[in-house]
């Protein structure tokens, strides 16, 4: 019995000398409640907000492309995949899954801001100037993804609807129920961290893969045309277009928006390489002989059709309905996310001639007629005249149609058509689709407390 | 009177003979050593030596008492012989059998919870390369399921409901993941879609080199492995040296295998009649309601000649046998054991390779191992087991999804050619089947993907006694687990033709060690006999991955990523996690009747926070032997044990690092950072499951026939699950326990002998199982489950509702009127979508078991293996792609989504028909892809395995030969569409998404012949 209890103390003494051995640390991995404790780390951080943005469900792909099929400019191919035909058919329901990404994506990415925005005030080993330009970035990326949620799942052209979306502004604790917030509380926060962010950015900075000042300027510029503060739009805009820093490429150089990358045509270009690539091409493109099921993405012979009644648009050359495999119809591609080998196409946040576009949409029919026809002329088209645009809602028109061939797979026209309620009256789609409905996720998660969005 | 009886007996003291004999057991004719031999009456004998010989010297009219553990006790009277060979029939019985339990060993009498022991001869010989295969259908409560017939596949196995019990090899618990660092499945945008097939960790075990599997059900039994028994534990015991001459056997076969149920197509000239016949109905349609077909339709599409669809000019091809063939199977091993009363060995080397029903799959694999044990002393035992296993594999690209060989050629176009004239592959693209995503033959031959693996496992231990009574011992272990992965995409691949070919290669290293320190005593005071057992045990699994993705090869057959112009990804990463463990056991025996186990373990586990790292599983159970009252009278059942369990098990199984909330690597324009990996719940801790077992073993007439019967019920609570959250946290799911699932139960097993005479055996031996789960509460319900990321909700998880219940539209028949396929309005809206979705099917069998006959005559045998499932269903979604009744998935003139089954000839034609399928159509879709007119009955009765033998015996040197026929998966009774009800295209490993057929590889039938050599 002796030797036993020596034993036994010889094992317990044993094992109770290793308290330490179920502690394990993962090579790949950081502790979230120390990973931001310093400068650099915050700066760390900051790229991980942009590289969260690249996400191929959300900037990274698919929310420039769901958009595109929403507002008519895209048919969906692929094989016989619900969530994608929904899409096309436009007749996307709660259950869908490419939408449920789409959302989690993008609330992904303020988590990853909020986190930073966090830590930020306790980081003493930067200078001044540093940490607010770190402060605003991130400001600006949530405050521009706040804004795109509520695109897409809040009843953004109505500043007095209850069904604006959670705005997310703190660490998310699995106990929180945060719940939709009103239009214009939506509005409200949006431009509290853009004008924040706009004091607090380095305005010495000018690499247009981050968001610079005129990245906050461009996109104030755009939440204010939403909002519908037409003044503050038109200021906004104008402030991007006069640094000087910006300029529009001549017609035969369109396409180089899309090939070379990183153009004066850019404000903001979400930047990615052959070892970080983008979904656009795998999306819309694939490969040479690619036939439609195999495509995602496809052009819409509503496109097709519009760009052939516009003669002299260079941009039409960024449409392909010749070249492709014809065997499965409709055949017509987009040609602006080109390169299968390093499939590093950009995404594209905010593109200089969205400012002459909004600041000539701002000013109306009169006063903006020149600034639309500067975007015209510069791609080849000619001048409209006040002729040509007799009433408010020709002009309207004359807009919507700009954007269309500017912006086509950029993910611009289901936005414009919504916010100026003609989804309905220009597609045929029915108005309620303006936007998408709140994934059925996310109701099930907050026991209902989400509410639906209206005819869904 | 007195010396009469002396002097008779005198004479006879003095004629004291020399009686020496050998001492066999009957089955195999095996010698014995160490037989207790004594004189009856008396207590002075002897033992065999190590060859079963033996040598007394009695007085010529005694009785010798011939004993050995595991056989009937046999009297034999002298009579004055001097040579008395003696053959001991093994003791099938209750009594004495002895099983492997967690720790130790005991006398089956004396077990208290619900464990089945196989032995080797039942699973041996049958050409699978993993053991859970050969097991299948023998073991009441267990499930195992073969979702996919690629060689060397993982396998499904279901424990009384629970999914993936632990495997303990020699006390070594295995790796429960897949060994391979890639993904087999990605789709158009070379995103991985999953795993696609799985590899199994146990398919690196040598099923002939078993001894014994013992598979612990309940949770008296299985408690003692605490922490990861939740969903049952199997113990794998590897054959260990025997004293005695040492054995030399020889094991072979070599067979074919086939698809074992094939898919019928159409032929060219029926799959045209389809679409013509297709775009007759819809352009009927259209000129009565144009409203149908929507503004923009153009008609054109309905009328205009179908280019390309020449049926006299068609090669008229038959995919399916393009990719499949006739493929050999073979196995060959050599093992000896032996030894003497100091030490034992047992070494074997096997050699099994597989070629793959589809071409150009194969497995290989090469084993060897060495079992070793030494007596250093009357008190010191040591020993060490090394099993070494070297296997390659080609694997099936995209296996088991939507974009691999198989699901290419069901519903690939007969029009196509697989080679054009001049020798190059057909180009799917100009044949109009859009369906495809390559040329399956093309995909199968151009995409070359091995995976290579070394595994070693290592035991060495040692075994003190430090007093009488009292045992101690400790081991180290270790599962030294590699592979490599090897992927290359040619150029002539859809998938890397833009890039100019591309590859994929992986490393994977995995090390787990293992120290148990184990103490047993035992005491006995009266009829009262106690064992108790304590131990430490520790374990640290530690894996790394490294991978690298390159793109742009030269020709010539460079293929490794060398050669590769650019480099388009690397990683490179590890997991790790530790266990440590407390246990102790306690057995408690009175006069052989009365029995009580009572174990606890406490487990801590690095994967839980901190806080949260230990959980404590406790078990009881008390058995009765009624049969050793003295009341007890009964002559028809000779043995009875009434047996009651209760206890707790956890599960840990949540993959590492879910612990904290961590931020990962992350990089953006050229500079690196980091982002928000994942987020995790505090209170995250083991789940536990409790389990209720009853049970009564028995025995009629003294062993003609035994058996048991069990009752379960077993709740899986706080259940590890992947929940869903609000997207507002920045995640759509989060590990968290949640939930409460239950499994009910019954088995019965039984065993009897029906015939035995000198020539004649006949046993048969059955089994049968019913469980029935349910969800009993969730904090969601109605979560909507995917089986693949791009199909709609296939699976539900409803409160009420069994795990795995199929969700979809309720199919009510084709309208004889109009052909239309028509649904249930379940929401009576008017509208038929998916919101009228409902519960059309589960995924888990309710009923299972196997029925095992084996009849000898003289030197022949034949075992016939009978197994079934029944209860459940199989989602066969599939279909909705190969029987779309011609629809063209509205790609225009000229567009074939998919060849449709020869079912589809018996469509719907014209009104008035009652046909099982509907009206053909082009562009107006006519059936539902998430609807139960998928939903395919999924029971069925497989004649699993049949063996013929004949031994011959005593040839030269050869002890003897037995040379045998065999038929693997003979015949499937069925009515399922597919090739094999028993499917998951997903690989099933979640049962909550289990039970979907999207193009699984084929199970095959395998016809065999092979020999046992025993020299």
């Amino acid at each position: 019995m002796k030797i036993l209890k020596i034993y036994s103390l010889l094992i317990i003494s044993l094992f109770m000398s290793r308290c330490g051995f179920l502690e394990e640390t993962s090579p790949n991995d950081l502790d979230a409640a120390t990973a931001i404790s310093n400068g650099a780390s915050a700066q760390a951080a900051l790229i991980g907000c942009y590289s969260s943005l690249q996400n191929g469900s959300s900037y990274g792909g698919q929310f420039a492309l769901i958009a595109e099929a929403c507002g008519g400019n895209a048919q969906t191919g692929g094989y016989n995949y619900i969530s994608l035909d929904q899409l096309g058919a436009r007749e996307v329901t709660p259950a869908n899954l490419l939408v449920e990404e789409l959302w989690a994506a993008l609330y992904r990415t303020i988590t990853n801001t909020n986190r930073l925005l966090n830590a930020l005030p306790n980081i003493n080993d930067l200078p001044a100037a540093q940490k607010k330009d770190i402060e605003g970035q991130a400001r600006a990326i949530r405050a521009m993804v706040h804004f795109d949620i509520l695109r897409y799942f809040g009843e953004h052209w109505n500043q007095n609807s209850a069904l604006g979306i959670p705005i997310i502004q703190a660490t998310q604790t699995l106990q929180d129920a945060p719940n939709r917030a009103t239009v214009s509380a939506n509005y409200a926060a949006i431009i509290s961290d853009l004008s924040a962010a706009l004091t607090l950015i380095d305005p010495t900075h000018k690499a247009i893969q981050f968001i610079t000042k005129s990245g906050v300027n461009s996109l104030l510029s755009r939440v204010y045309l939403y909002k519908g503060d037409k003044v503050k739009a038109e200021a906004h805009a104008t402030e991007v277009i006069n640094t000087g820093d910006f300029a529009l490429v001549d017609a035969a150089n369109y396409k180089t928006i899309f090939d070379k990358r990183l153009t004066s045509e850019s404000i903001f270009e979400l930047k990615f390489d052959n070892q970080n690539r983008s979904a656009f091409n795998a999306l819309t493109y694939g490969r040479d002989s690619a036939i439609r099921s195999e495509i995602s993405f496809i052009a819409d012979t509503i496109l097709n059709a519009f760009f052939q009644s516009r003669a002299g648009d260079k941009r039409a050359d960024l449409l392909d309905f010749v070249h492709n495999n014809t065997t499965i119809l409709p055949s017509g591609r987009t040609q602006k996310y080109r390169g299968e080998e390093a499939r590093d196409n950009s995404a594209y946040m905010m593109r200089f001639a969205e400012m002459y576009l909004i600041r000539a949409e701002a000013n109306g029919r009169v006063a903006g007629l020149a600034d639309l026809n500067l975007i015209r002329v510069q791609r080849g088209l000619t001048a409209l005249t006040a002729a040509d645009v007799p009433t408010d809602a020709a002009y309207q028109n004359a807009l919507l149609d700009e954007n269309q061939a500017e912006f086509n797979f950029e993910g611009h026209r289901y936005f414009d058509l919504a916010r100026t309620r003609q989804l309905e009256a220009v597609t045929g789609i029915k108005n309620f689709r303006s936007i998408m409905p709140i994934p059925g996720r996310e109701i099930i998660a907050s026991k209902g407390a989400i509410a639906q969005n209206q005819g869904y | 009177m007195l010396f009469g009886f002396l002097c008779f007996s005198n004479p006879l003291i003095a004629q004291e003979i020399v009686v020496t004999g050998t001492v066999t057991e009957a089955d195999a004719g095996e010698t014995l050593p160490d037989v207790n031999i004594i004189v009856k009456g008396t207590s002075s004998g002897v033992n065999t030596d190590v060859f079963g010989k033996y040598s007394i010297n009695v007085k010529p009219n005694v009785t010798l008492v011939f004993k050995y553990v595991g056989y009937k006790e046999q009297e034999i009277e002298v009579n004055g012989r001097e040579l008395i060979n003696v053959i001991l029939q093994p003791q099938a019985t209750l009594v004495s059998e002895l099983v492997v339990v967690g720790y130790g060993v005991q006398k089956k009498s004396q077990i208290t919870g619900a464990i089945t022991s196989i032995q080797n001869k039942d699973f041996k010989d049958q050409p699978v390369s993993n053991l859970a295969g050969s097991i299948q259908g023998r073991v009441s409560g267990m499930n195992v399921t073969v979702p996919s017939g690629t060689p060397g596949a993982g396998m499904l196995v279901n424990v009384r409901g629970n999914n993936g019990p632990l495997y303990v090899v020699d006390g070594i618990p295995l790796l429960s993941e897949s060994q391979s660092a890639l993904s087999t499945s990605f789709d158009l945008q070379g995103k991985s879609t999953g795993s696609g097939q799985t590899l199994s960790s146990v398919s690196d075990i040598n099923p002939n080199d078993i001894e014994s599997v013992e598979i612990l059900k309940d949770a008296s039994a299985a408690a003692i492995y605490g922490a990861r028994a939740a969903n049952g534990v199997v113990l794998i015991t590897t054959k260990r040296g025997k004293a005695g001459k040492t054995e030399i056997s020889l094991n072979t076969y070599t067979g074919t295998q086939q698809v074992g149920r094939m898919i019928e197509f159409m032929s060219s000239a029926e799959m045209r009649e389809l679409v013509e016949e297709g775009r007759k109905n819809d352009l009927a349609l259209y000129n009565k309601d144009r409203r149908i077909f929507g503004d923009d339709f153009d008609p054109s599409v309905l009328t205009e000649p179908l280019l390309g669809f020449e049926v006299a000019k068609s090669p008229n091809t038959d995919w399916l046998r393009s990719v499949t063939r006739a493929a050999p199977i073979q196995n060959t091993e050599f093992s000896m054991r032996g030894g003497n009363d100091k030490t034992r060995f047992f070494t074997s080397a096997g050699y099994f390779s597989q070629d793959g029903i589809v071409i150009e799959n194969f497995y290989k694999r090469f084993n060897y191992r060495l079992n070793l044990d030494h007596n250093v002393s009357d008190n010191f035992t040591i020993g060490a087991n090394i099993s070494a296993t070297y296997s390659k594999n080609r694997r099936s690209f995209n296996d088991d999804t939507y974009t691999g060989t198989i699901t290419n050629a069901l519903g690939a176009s007969p029009f196509m050619p697989v080679y054009e004239a001049d020798g190059s592959y057909s180009m799917f693209e100009n044949y109009e089947s859009s369906w495809l995503s390559d040329n399956p033959v093309k995909s199968a031959k151009e995409i070359r993907a091995f995976t290579t693996g070394n595994r070693l496992l290592g035991t060495v231990y040692g075994e003190y006694n430090i007093a009488k009574n009292l045992k101690f011992r400790t081991s180290f272990s270790a599962d030294v687990a590699m592979s490599f992965d090897n992927q290359y995409k040619s150029a002539l691949t859809s998938d890397a033709s833009a890039v100019g070919g591309e590859a994929h290669e992986a490393v994977f290293r995995n090390l787990t060690w293992l120290n148990e320190n184990i103490l047993t005593y035992n005491t006995t005071v009266g009829k009262n006999s106690w064992t108790f057992l304590g131990g430490v045990t520790e374990q640290r699994t530690q894996i790394e991955r490294s991978s690298a993705t390159g793109q742009g090869f030269p020709p010539g057959g460079l293929e490794r990523i060398s050669s590769a112009a650019t480099i388009s990804a690397a990683t490179s990463t590890g997991s790790a996690f530790s266990l440590l463990s407390f246990l102790g056991r306690v057995n408690y025996d009175y006069a052989g009747r009365y029995l009580l186990t009572a174990t606890l373990r406490a487990d801590g586990s690095s994967r839980f926070p901190k806080d949260n790292q230990f959980g404590y599983f406790p078990s009881a159970s008390v058995a009765w032997r009624v049969s050793q009252e003295p009341f007890y009278t009964n002559k028809l059942f000779t043995d009875v044990k009434v047996r009651a369990s209760y206890g707790l098990t956890g599960d840990q199984e949540i993959g590492d690092f879910q612990n904290k909330t961590f931020y990962m690597p992350s990089k953006y324009n050229g500079q690196s950072g980091i982002q928000i990996r994942n987020l995790s719940d505090p209170n995250l801790s083991w789940q536990v499951n409790t389990m209720l077992n009853l049970g009564v073993d028995f025995e009629v007439k003294g062993g003609q026939m035994s058996g048991s019967v069990e009752f379960f019920k077993s709740n899986k609570t706080r259940l590890l699950s992947e929940n869903i959250v609000r997207g507002t946290t920045g995640f759509s799911t989060v590990t968290q326990n949640d939930g409460e699932v239950q499994n009910i139960g019954a088995e019965l097993n039984l065993t009897t002998t029906l015939l035995k005479t000198a020539d004649w055996k006949w046993n048969v031996n059955f089994n049968t199982t019913y469980v029935k789960n349910e969800i009993k509460s969730w904090s969601r319900d109605n979560v909507y489950l995917n089986a693949f990321n791009d199909l709609e909700a296939t699976h539900i998880l409803r409160i009420g509702a069994p795990i795995g219940s199929f969700y979809g539209l309720k199919y009510l028949g084709v309208d004889p009127q109009t052909g239309d396929v028509q649904f249930e309005d379940f929401n009576k809206d008017g509208v038929i979508d998916l919101n009228d979705s409902q519960i059309i099917g589960q995924a888990q069998p309710n009923w299972f078991g196997g029925l095992t006959n084996s009849v000898s005559y003289k030197n022949f045998d034949l075992n016939i293996f009978l197994r079934y499932v029944a209860g459940n269903q199989v989602y066969n979604i599939m279909r909705s792609t190969t029987e779309n009744l011609g629809y063209g998935n509205d790609g225009g003139v000229g567009s074939i989504y998919a060849n449709n089954t020869k079912n589809v000839l018996n469509r719907w034609k014209k009104p008035g028909d009652v046909a099982e399928y509907g009206r053909a159509s082009f562009v107006n879709q006519n059936y539902a892809q998430n609807s139960s007119q998928y939903i395919e009955n999924g029971s069925f009765l497989r004649i699993q395995n049949v063996n013929l033998g004949y031994t011959f015996k005593k040839l030269k040197i050869i002890e003897n030969v037995r040379l045998y026929v065999e038929a693997q998966n003979l015949y499937v009774f069925t009515k399922y569409k597919g090739f094999d009800p028993e499917v998951s295209s997903n690989g099933g490993s979640s049962d909550r998404t289990a039970g979907v057929d999207f193009g699984a590889y084929p199970q095959s039938r395998t016809i065999l012949i092979g020999a046992n050599i025993k020299f």
